[in-house]
């Protein structure tokens, strides 16, 4: 087919001229008979049912823990064979029964091919699930530019899909030749489900292909519909993937299923099902998407900076502003999954839950603030300067300089370390591995009050950008600018007077309870501003925006952004990996490798880095190889 | 005139939100207010 | 820095022109990977400039019940509430459980069996200390845990934490003698309950060389000495070109008596009950000893890597 191939090509103004022939061909081609309406119903009927299914899977809560679904599952396992209790305690391990490569740690080995393996993989899931949505975005606006960009992230994410099934394999057999007793170990405890999880990987690549192959071959009408249901086939076969592997990292951290000695006594369901299972879904379903979106920005940054033409420009302007969007759009909810799945950490055991934020990995939440505060202070850079675009944001600059203030004020509040030093005292008593102090993290009132304003300063950077290419023509428009303002107003003097007074004149209870009030009032900003402002945008005047006219140093941002969500994601693994402290399975099966303590900040900071610079090296391989795919050598003269 | 209205209508709703939102939350964790500065417990 | 230069150059050009010049010397590519590789670094750094800590896997301790006085089980109860028990976790002084090491446990066990809320079955502060470990949920005391749920605390003869019989009926002892209370524990005497752990229970060594004491009793954490840069204490590195050795032993087993200018009175002074005679004079040895980096090595057997990295090396080195 001829149009496929030129459609391939990658240059949207030249491309969309092809399109909309074809479109007017293809809709002229077919009259809209009763049965082609028919047709169309039901594609979209389809099309719902799958997307509610797939929403029903994302509120694990609902779906799984039913104890009518689990009954079921058991009786499945039961039937594969899952449930014949093997009465094998996990093997007690001495250093005989590890291996190394040479005088190479097999830890840092481990960790890092495991990292790069989830980088990857979490990209990877990440880009079809906004993928979609745009693609879903473009068929409801009828816009083309949403359906080419949607197919140019899908072409990046594809070289990375076969380094992730190659790191993938990598790990397991590094993991199988490190560390075999304790892969025995798992492999008894989760028998045949490893065999689910490669037919799924099996799955996932079919859909995959199928997905990207056929973009240009059901692109309108029905077919597009049968196109979106693929997508969302793919992230509903991507997600629980995801799911699957989650269980093996939570039956270590919390393992379930199984007795004190490690016999499993339960079916497969009740070894997945772990109470800190679904809590890392959510956590990581939405930072894949965070993640996914910041690396897609560098990509559409990085052609924006070396673009040719002014066309090429805006396009990947606008592209890394919608990448932006996405990655600051998942990455605001992620604190309140975090809190989730560290309260349920807390509710399984306590001393797990203070080893990471009040013991010895309490410094590494100081990183974290860093991590974070860049991402904030990237993301509010990016958008300020993206103001530039349109001229009405003239009318909101004045604000700016007070946001900025604001954040790094906040930002540095956060950052400083202030009552976790462990005094002499305390490291002569504790033996230096554990500190008694809950940490000011958790609590400590000033942090909180720092953390809850940066969110409300970037999500006010958000709401002025939304409105600087609007006019507002409601007649109510005073009372509700006024509202907005006063929202604004009470929620800073709430979030502060519930830091100070509750945080500084009364016990630790009312710091805990008092958090609470402050994260609402945050999400109280962010909710009434979103449905004020959509309210008020009713009816609204836009004035245009010019894509492209963005200072080149504001598109550094975009690549900030990424290099910390991946140190970020690097970070927050490991201090999920090491609450386990000495043992593979929690309480269940001892680490008695060399490798059993928990390594200073500057180790784990270095490994961290290796594993993002080798990222970065990889990134680059990815983006180099899709643009390769547009380039095509000039036949020779003769 | 009408301008201060707004603003004053405005505040007063604003303040209202916060303050219950306080409330339940609080209470949600069986913790009273306690505004006048008594130490807790 | 330079980057900036060129960018504000870009950023005219590029709204006067529908074509872009092509981009400055530097190629784009290197410009953004220098820019990231430049972020990575900042993280990097920030990661190694905080206090460096290493957690250590808690270390199963051989006790000789023989040579077992009710003064070193105490000892040894202590070191266990505050170290492999965990427990200073959470009773401490931020309100998650009682403050065990500030109250009387002896009038505090007296009060709450009396109370009319207890249901459990002990009948003195022994067995309530015993039941508060192996069964915390038994009694929550009013104010801690949360209604209906059971108590947060771990059952302390379980995984993770693991204690034996003899350690728990240590931590007992500590409990009941801290506030000058009488230890109605018994001491274990010989033939203990095996557990996997204790099976080739033999008489306690003495550290094997100076360098062991020093990490075994937790000097290197404030003091610089060994590979440790710490500099909460004073410098022990040269100590000796500084004190005598009649000097050196007195502040290890009388802290107090002198302290070094600029310092704070912070050296715990149980040192002179934990530590035995032979490893007290091996320490005093070492430290006379270090008059600066050449005599470091000196008086100390074969390195052996630090303990640190490798916690399996106590349990060869006593196999020996």
């Amino acid at each position: 087919m001829s149009p496929h191939k030129k459609l391939m090509t990658d240059n949207s103004g030249a491309v969309s001229g092809t399109f909309s022939d074809f479109t007017t061909r293809s809709h002229s081609a077919k009259p809209a008979t009763a049965s082609a309406v028919l047709l169309h119903r039901s594609m979209q009927v389809l099309f719902v049912v799958i997307i509610m299914l797939s929403a029903l899977m994302l509120i694990p809560d609902l779906a799984w823990s039913s104890d009518a679904v689990s009954e079921v599952a058991a009786e499945i396992a039961d039937e594969v064979g899952q449930n014949k209790p093997t009465l094998k305690p996990a093997p007690t391990m001495g250093p005989g029964d590890y291996r190394q490569i040479g005088s190479m740690s097999s830890r840092s080995f481990v960790w890092v091919i495991a990292q790069l393996h989830l980088f990857l993989a979490a990209f990877v899931l990440a880009v079809p699930l906004f993928v979609t949505v745009i693609e879903w975005i473009g068929v409801k606006t009828g816009d083309q530019r949403y359906d080419d960009m949607a197919h140019e992230f899908m072409k990046v994410s594809m070289t990375a899909y076969s380094l992730t099934a190659l790191f993938g394999g990598t790990l397991a057999f590094s993991l199988f030749l490190l560390y075999p007793t304790f892969m025995g170990y798992m492999m008894e405890v989760f028998g045949n489900q490893v065999m689910v999880y490669a037919l799924l990987f099996f799955l996932e690549s079919g859909v995959l292909y199928l997905y990207y192959y056929s973009w240009y071959a059901l692109r309108y009408g029905n077919k597009k519909y049968v196109h979106l249901t693929l997508g969302v086939l793919l992230n509903g076969v991507g997600t629980t993937l995801l799911f699957v592997a989650n269980a093996w990292a939570t039956f270590m951290m919390a393992p379930s299923g199984v007795d004190d000695a490690g016999v499993v006594t339960g079916g497969i369901w009740d070894i997945i099902r772990g109470p800190l299972w679904n809590p890392l879904n959510l956590h990581r379903f939405v930072a894949n998407i965070a993640f996914g979106g910041a690396i897609v920005g560098a990509y559409a940054g990085y052609k924006m900076l070396s673009a040719r033409t002014m066309a090429q420009r805006a396009h990947y302007d606008w592209m890394g502003y919608t990448s932006n969007f996405i990655a600051v759009l998942a990455f605001l909810p992620l604190p309140f999954a975090g809190y989730w799945l560290m309260a349920e950490i807390y509710a399984y055991s306590q001393q797990m839950g203070i080893t990471a934020m009040g013991g010895i990995l309490a410094w590494l939440f100081i990183v974290q603030a860093v991590l974070i505060g860049t991402i904030l202070l990237a993301a509010n850079y990016y958008l300020w300067n993206g103001m530039s675009r349109c001229d009405g944001s003239q009318r909101y600059t004045w604000l700016i300089k007070y946001i900025a203030g604001t954040l790094v004020v906040s930002f540095l509040i956060w950052v400083t370390p202030h009552t976790l030093i462990l005094s002499a005292k305390e490291i002569a008593t504790l033996g230096g591995s554990h500190h008694p102090l809950l940490g000011p993290l958790g609590i400590m009132p000033a942090k909180n009050i720092a953390v809850n304003l940066m969110l409300m300063g970037t999500f006010l950077s958000f709401q002025l950008y939304r409105r600087s290419d609007k006019v507002i023509t409601v007649p109510w428009a005073g009372f509700g600018n006024a509202l907005m303002v006063a929202i604004y107003v009470v929620a800073i003097a709430n979030i502060i007077f519930l830091g100070v007074y509750y945080g500084y004149f009364t016990n630790t209870v009312y710091k805990v309870g008092s958090s609470v009030a402050q994260v609402m009032s945050t999400l109280i900003v962010i909710v009434s501003g979103v449905v004020i402002d959509s309210m008020m945008f009713k009816g609204a005047k836009t004035l245009p925006v010019k894509w492209g006219q963005i200072s080149n140093r504001g598109v550094y941002a975009l690549f900030a952004l990424p290099i910390a969500f991946t140190w970020l994601m690097a970070l927050m693994g490991y201090v999920r990996s090491s609450v386990r402290t000495h043992w593979h399975v929690y309480t269940v099966m001892k680490d008695n490798s060399v490798d059993n303590f928990i390594p200073n900040i500057g180790h784990a900071g270095n490994m961290m880095t290796i594993a993002t610079i080798s990222f970065l090296a990889i990134v680059l391989f990815i983006f180099w190889v899709a643009s390769l795919g547009d380039t095509k050598q000039p036949k020779p003269e003769r | 005139m009408k301008q201060l209205k707004n603003w004053v209508l405005s505040f007063v709703i604003a303040f209202a939100v916060f303050y219950l939102m306080d409330h339940a939350m609080m209470s949600m964790q069986g913790l009273p207010l306690n505004i006048d500065m008594t130490p807790a417990q | 820095m330079t980057n900036t230069a060129t960018t504000n150059n870009q950023a005219h050009s590029v709204r006067d022109a529908d074509f872009i010049s092509p981009p400055g010397k530097i190629p784009v590519i290197a410009k953004v990977l220098s820019f990231m590789i430049l972020v990575v670094l900042v993280f990097t750094g920030i990661a190694n400039l905080l206090p460096q800590v290493e957690g250590q896997a808690p270390k199963d301790v051989k006790v000789d019940l023989g040579a077992l006085t009710m003064d070193s089980y105490i000892a040894m109860g202590e070191a266990l509430f505050k170290g492999k028990g965990t427990c200073t976790l959470c009773h401490n002084n931020l309100g998650r459980a009682p403050d065990i090491l500030v109250l009387n446990m002896e009038d505090t066990a007296a009060e709450r069996l009396s109370s009319d809320d207890y249901k459990g079955e002990s009948k003195d502060s022994e067995s309530y200390f015993l039941e508060s470990m192996i069964a915390p949920s038994k009694y929550v005391v009013p104010g801690y845990g949360k209604e209906g749920d059971p108590s947060p605390m771990p059952t302390i003869d379980k995984a993770p934490i693991g204690l034996t019989k003899i350690e728990m009926g240590a931590i007992i002892a500590f409990l009941q003698a801290k506030d000058g209370g009488e230890p109605t524990v018994a001491l274990p005497t010989d033939a203990p309950v095996i557990e996997e752990k204790s099976i080739n229970a033999e008489p306690p060594k003495p550290a094997a060389n100076a360098e062991e004491v020093l990490t075994k009793n937790g000097c290197t954490a404030c003091h610089a000495v060994l590979e440790s840069p710490a500099t909460l204490g004073p410098d022990l590195r040269n100590i000796g070109a500084r004190s005598s050795r009649e000097e050196i032993r007195e502040s290890i087993i009388n802290p107090a008596a002198v302290i070094a200018e600029g310092y704070p009175p912070i050296m715990p002074a149980t040192f002179a009950d934990s530590m035995m005679v032979k490893e007290l004079e091996m320490l005093v040895d070492f430290l006379a000893a270090s008059k600066g980096d050449a005599s470091q090595a000196e008086d100390s057997s074969p390195a052996e890597g630090s303990p640190q990295t490798q916690p399996s090396n106590e349990t060869e080195k006593k196999g020996e």
